[in-house]
């Protein structure tokens, strides 16, 4: 009896060992629909936390400029180069009296990144007048910083400008800090697209301060 | 060298690798895994669930559990047989939600002696796993568990939720049952056989 008891389950378990049935199309569908949600969610996560990551990392970086006078001392105890990059989309190359830039290609991952490059190279900030006829669409002239004033974008293909202020504040050092303290305060007010440009400029600023 | 090249990348990838590569949670691994072992998984379903699309069901759940749980298969043993106890266990799960364990059919006795090896050659697969769909909900279960799973009756009392006893007795059925089919099977085979003859 036992006997035959083993011979049966043997039969069934080989044969069955080979028992295969396609599932139907729609099963894969169902599975990958179930665990990739799963998968999707935790990806959510990690964007919310990156997100939130940066979100914090902004505003420590506006929190800090927003610390004028430490920066302000910072860059004007030495000759600084600043350097803003502004994306196309800013209204900063409006204005009557035009600087032609410089142009130039840049390779990057993409492909052709075309920037258009200022450099300003100017006499302590408070030397140099500016008319009152000069404006900036968008935003208040700076009357006492040498800032950019106007610039003629070269072609729709120009990506990025960019704007090297060259400031020597050693020569009259209160009103050095003063032109820098404006020039950051009206960084502040960019828009938030502009935001970008704004934070390399105040992470330029953080580092271009070196004497030459 | 572009022939090695070929034949690596035309090598179907092991259950290990796959194995590695869900637990990655590559999606592509996942697929091929899948696809490597859906239309057994199902065949295993449809021993315990008769209904196609029922069985099909408890199948996707069963591998949405294996996708879930990879990360904790610690290598040990058989990955296949890793897969396959979560399925079995979804199936059980899914009979003991819808289907009552009838655990009271009684079968004559009888002494029906049967060639085995004869069954071997003239059966195939689906006849057997017809068989054992044929059978109750309760003989078909225990009788998939320990002749086919190869669980003893300790476990299997555990996972039913039954006694050891019970789990005895309802395979001790479903062999009587089986072996009565399988007889009537026979007889049916050697009669077909000699129709067939009696007409060339």
């Amino acid at each position: 009896m036992e006997m035959e008891n083993k011979k049966l389950d043997r039969l069934f378990r080989e044969k069955s060992a080979n028992y295969e049935v396609q599932p139907s199309g729609e099963a894969w569908g169902a599975i990958s629909s179930q665990i990739s949600h799963k998968t999707n969610s935790k990806v959510i996560y990690w964007r919310v936390a990156a997100s939130l990551f940066i979100m914090l990392g902004v505003s420590w970086l506006l929190l800090e400029r927003s610390d004028k006078e430490h920066l302000v001392s910072r860059l004007s105890d030495h000759p600084t180069i600043a350097t803003i990059e502004v994306p196309l989309f800013s209204d900063f190359q409006i204005g009557e009296e035009a600087i032609a830039p410089s142009s130039e290609s840049v390779s990057s991952n993409g492909g052709q990144l075309s920037v258009a490059q200022i450099e300003i190279a100017l006499e302590p900030n408070t030397m140099r007048s500016i008319g009152p006829n000069l404006t900036r669409k968008g935003l208040e002239p700076i009357h006492d910083t040498p800032a950019i004033i106007a610039l003629q974008i070269p072609s729709s293909t120009v990506n990025v400008v960019k704007i090297k202020y060259i400031a020597n504040n050693t020569v009259d050092e209160e009103n050095g800090k003063k032109g820098i303290g404006n020039w950051l305060a009206k960084a502040q007010e960019l828009k938030p697209g502009q935001l970008f440009a704004d934070l390399r400029a105040a992470k330029n600023d953080l580092v271009a301060s070196k004497k030459y | 060298m572009k022939i090695n090249e070929m034949l690596t990348i035309q090598k179907s990838p092991t259950l290990e690798d796959l194995r590695i590569g869900c637990q990655k949670g590559k999606p592509r691994a996942q697929r091929e895994l899948y696809d490597k072992l859906a239309p057994k998984m199902l065949g295993v379903c449809l021993r315990y669930i008769r209904d196609k699309a029922e069985a099909e069901h408890v199948m996707v759940g069963g591998f949405v559990k294996v996708f879930d749980k990879i990360k904790q298969f610690s290598g040990d043993g058989s990955f296949e047989g890793w897969i396959r106890r979560i399925i079995v266990n979804e199936a059980l799960m899914y009979i003991r939600k819808n289907q009552s364990m009838s655990l009271a059919v009684e079968v004559e006795e009888a002494d029906m002696p049967l060639d085995y090896e004869s069954l071997e050659s003239n059966l195939i697969a689906e006849d057997l796993v017809e068989l054992i769909q044929d059978l109750p909900v309760g003989y078909k279960t225990v009788f998939n568990l320990y002749a086919i799973e190869g669980y003893n009756h300790a476990e299997i009392a555990e996972k039913l939720d039954i006694t050891e006893s019970t789990s005895k007795s309802q395979l001790s059925r479903a062999r009587k049952m089986l072996q009565k089919k399988l007889f009537e099977l026979e007889s049916a085979e050697l009669k077909d056989f000699r129709t067939h003859g009696n007409g060339e």
